[in-house]
This record gives C-alpha cells, sequence and structure tokens, in this order.
C-alpha cells in the first residue's frame, strides 16, 4: 500500500500518494486536497468538452508567415471534473470542488515533471477557484510589507524576487501569489520554498557551490532552495505594493500605473481555471478592482543586466511611501 | 454604423469606472477593455440614453472639437465595441422610421 504524504502550500493542506519533497510537510490542518498520481496504461479522459487552451511560441514560422505555436496546456470539462491536458506531458483531472486531482502521465513522463506541473501549473488554477485571487507574480518580503513583482514569462520576476531574497529579504511566493484579504489589508499567502531560474541567472547570481535541482525534463531551469541563502517567510504578510515589469529600459524609473490601467494589468495576470464561469468572472473582476483601489500599482523599467540589480532593488526599497500606501497596509 | 444607430451594453458586459477611466469585461468571451475620460463618458452617456447622436450631441458641448471629428472618434469607438461584443446595436433611428412610414395605418 502506498503511503500518504501531507504538505502545506499556499495555506492548503495537500496529500499525495507520492512525495513532493519541494513542499513543506504539514503536521496539522484539515486536507483541503488530494492528489494521486495513476499509474499503469491509461487511456485520456473522453466526453470532455474543451474551452481554452494555452500555446507556446515555437520556432520558425507557418506556411503563411504566421507565428509558429502549439497547445501547451488544454482546458476541459466533464461532467463532474476539469481536465487540464499537458499535451506532450500529462493529464490532470481536477474535480470540480477542487478537492481532488488525478494525474494520468504519458509514458515517457517523469515524476519530477509531473510534480512541476502540480505544483507550478496546475495549482495555481485550482487555487483561483479556491482563493480570492491569484496572480501571476513573485513576492518578498521588506520592512514595510510585501512587495510584488507581476509580469508576462521572461520579465524577470524570479531574477528580480531572488536579487531581493539574496540580501536577506524573505520570499514570500514565485511565480505565482495568492491574495486574500484580511481585516487591514491583502494578505500575500507564502506558497513553498525556492525559485526557478535559469542556469545562466544562477551563475551569475549565486555562489557556485550552491546545490540545485531539475525543474523537468522540458525546460532548463533549475530550482534553488537553500533557505539559508534565500530565506522564506512562512507566514501570511500584508501586501504593499506590486510592481508591474515592463520591457527592458536603460535606466531604472518607477511610474504610478493609472488605477483603469492597473486593472487591466491584474486582468491580464491573473489566473483562471474556467472562463466560462460567468459568475466567477464577475467576481473576479470585483475583486480586481478593489486590489487596484487597496494596493498602489507601479510600472518599473529597469536594465536587464545583472550588474544593474542593486541598483534596482535599492529605488525600490527607496520609492517614497504615499499616505494612501501605508493606509492600505494598516 | 451612423450616428442614427442606438447601441448598449449587453448584460453579459460588466463595467467599473475606476477614476477617469472604464474597464469593462465581456463575461462570455473573457476580453476585456480599457477606456479613456472620454470613452469613459461616451459609454456612460450610452448607459443614460443608447441613441450615438444624443451622446454626440451631448460631448459636442463638454470637448473642445469639431463635429466631423467627434462623429468620426465615436464611430470608430463604437464599431471596436461592437466587434469586441462589449456593444451592441439595438435600432437604426432612420430605418425605423421608414419601415413605420412603410406600414399600414392600423385600422
Amino acid at each position: 500500500m502506498n503511503s500518504i504524504h501531507r504538505y502545506g502550500i499556499c495555506d492548503l493542506v495537500l496529500t499525495s500518494n507520492i512525495a513532493l519533497p519541494e513542499l513543506i510537510p504539514a503536521t496539522e490542518g484539515n486536507t483541503g486536497c488530494r492528489f494521486e498520481l495513476l499509474t499503469g496504461d491509461l487511456p485520456c479522459a473522453e466526453g470532455v468538452e474543451w474551452f481554452h487552451q494555452w500555446t507556446i511560441e515555437e520556432e520558425g514560422v507557418t506556411e503563411d508567415g504566421g507565428r509558429r505555436e502549439e497547445p501547451w496546456l488544454q482546458l476541459g470539462r466533464c461532467s463532474d471534473a476539469y481536465v487540464l491536458r499537458f499535451p506532450s506531458c500529462a493529464e490532470f483531472i481536477v474535480a470540480k470542488d477542487t478537492n481532488s486531482i488525478r494525474c494520468r502521465p504519458l509514458a515517457h513522463t517523469t515524476e519530477m515533471t509531473v510534480r512541476h506541473l502540480l505544483l507550478d501549473q496546475v495549482l495555481p488554477l485550482i487555487l483561483s477557484r479556491r482563493e480570492r485571487l491569484v496572480l501571476h507574480a513573485s513576492a518578498v518580503l521588506t520592512g514595510h510589507g510585501a512587495i510584488a513583482f507581476a509580469g508576462k514569462t521572461g520579465k524577470g520576476k524570479s531574477t528580480l524576487a531572488t536579487s531581493f531574497a539574496l540580501e536577506g529579504f524573505p520570499l514570500v511566493s514565485d511565480d505565482y501569489l495568492v491574495l486574500r484579504p484580511g481585516h487591514e489589508g491583502w494578505m500575500a499567502m507564502p506558497s513553498y520554498p525556492g525559485v526557478r531560474l535559469w542556469p545562466s541567472t544562477i551563475r551569475a547570481m549565486m555562489p557556485q557551490d550552491l546545490a540545485t535541482r531539475d525543474v523537468a525534463s522540458y525546460t532548463m531551469k533549475r530550482r534553488a532552495a537553500d533557505t539559508t541563502l534565500l530565506p522564506q517567510t512562512n507566514e501570511p504578510v500584508f501586501l504593499r505594493r506590486l510592481y508591474m515589469l515592463t520591457d527592458e529600459a536603460g535606466s531604472t524609473s518607477i511610474d504610478k500605473v493609472p488605477p483603469g490601467r492597473g486593472m487591466i494589468s491584474l486582468l491580464e495576470f491573473a489566473y483562471n481555471l474556467d472562463i466560462t464561469d460567468r459568475a466567477f468572472l464577475r467576481q473576479q473582476f470585483e475583486t480586481i478592482n478593489q486590489v487596484t483601489k487597496d494596493i498602489p500599482v507601479y510600472a518599473i523599467h529597469f536594465p536587464r543586466e545583472y550588474s544593474a540589480l542593486p541598483a534596482v532593488r535599492e529605488a525600490i526599497l527607496q520609492h517614497p511611501y504615499e499616505d494612501k500606501d501605508i493606509d492600505a497596509a494598516r | 454604423m451612423t450616428l442614427h444607430d442606438s447601441v448598449r451594453i449587453p448584460d453579459e458586459v460588466a463595467t467599473r469606472k475606476v477614476g477617469d477611466e472604464t474597464i469593462l469585461l465581456n463575461l462570455n468571451t473573457g476580453i476585456y477593455f480599457g477606456l479613456d475620460a472620454v470613452g469613459s463618458r461616451f459609454v456612460e452617456l450610452l448607459e443614460n440614453n443608447g441613441e450615438i447622436a444624443a451622446a454626440h450631441r451631448m460631448m459636442l458641448q463638454e470637448f473642445e472639437v469639431t463635429a466631423e471629428v467627434l462623429e468620426t472618434d465615436l464611430l470608430r469607438l463604437a464599431g471596436e465595441m461592437c466587434a469586441k461584443r462589449l456593444l451592441v446595436v439595438e435600432t437604426n433611428s432612420e430605418q425605423a422610421t421608414a419601415r413605420s412610414a412603410e406600414q399600414p395605418p392600423r385600422q
């Protein structure tokens, strides 16, 4: 009989029939979600109504000169579950109430890849149904409270967060950020230790003897999770500011984002498992409107050079807090 | 589309005024759209009275712009919003008048 493991992530107790060494074991709390890795030669889910897909850009162009894209994640639903199909890796069947996740991997898919897909791709979507808001963002804890960096993939969220963590500012989360309303403001929920970085970033920023792990078989990125080097907060913390990472710039500058533009940005960076659920979309729209009112949003422009990171950090730390910011954190 | 069209924001579109701007989200398609202060005023007027001509008349008094430029801008914006299903055309007052003129009088 398989042993059952219990972990905590974003205040969710997750049980699993495989070890998830990336997570911190949970010693208390009721199980919120069960994960099961299925084994054997399993057919794909049938009777699925596919309603959305995410694509990734491929090298080259199509015959008519367009961008070549292939599906990365297909989202569908059947009678009592959502189906999240990564065509080249695995299929995750998520109960409608999000209390259980079953994974059918393709034969060549390693357990490491399954863990990565679960923790970094599937869970944020599941949490989007369970929490008020999940953003595509990394966050760190400063002396003024948490600050978050939101942006598209490749804009430097993890690199900037790592830069702060290496200076002793604890990580709150890497890549996705759960926000929950508290009595005195929006709380950023800690996810799990570590960051995922390209090898060149690790070489440029970390000690040469730092132990890192593969993330998944399809990516060169590696996971750095040494908490003595990259401290991690384990408690929810007030979110004070959101920084939108813009395109590369020659020098560092920080501009206030008008509320409407900020709302559009948060809509763009919000996770959503079921984009056909109108009631959910309306609620998320209201939540984002409220977050935009409560948390100042800034656009940060900076050079994408490792040598510039200390100055970027300093610009963020020295960025004056306005009265509204302080009110938001009380 | 012409100034004589009447339009409305369909039920499946959520709107929020944020400062001077307005954000619209089509709940069926997930498409969202941001409007600046001028666009926001246009939508605000349409919410009260769907006639584009009425909005045009009111905005001519509020903004320093010629009637021709404003007409072009409003029709372009309305067309773009219709294409994103954030606005739907209700009636065309000229056509409606013409249709009613063709109908025989009630007995």
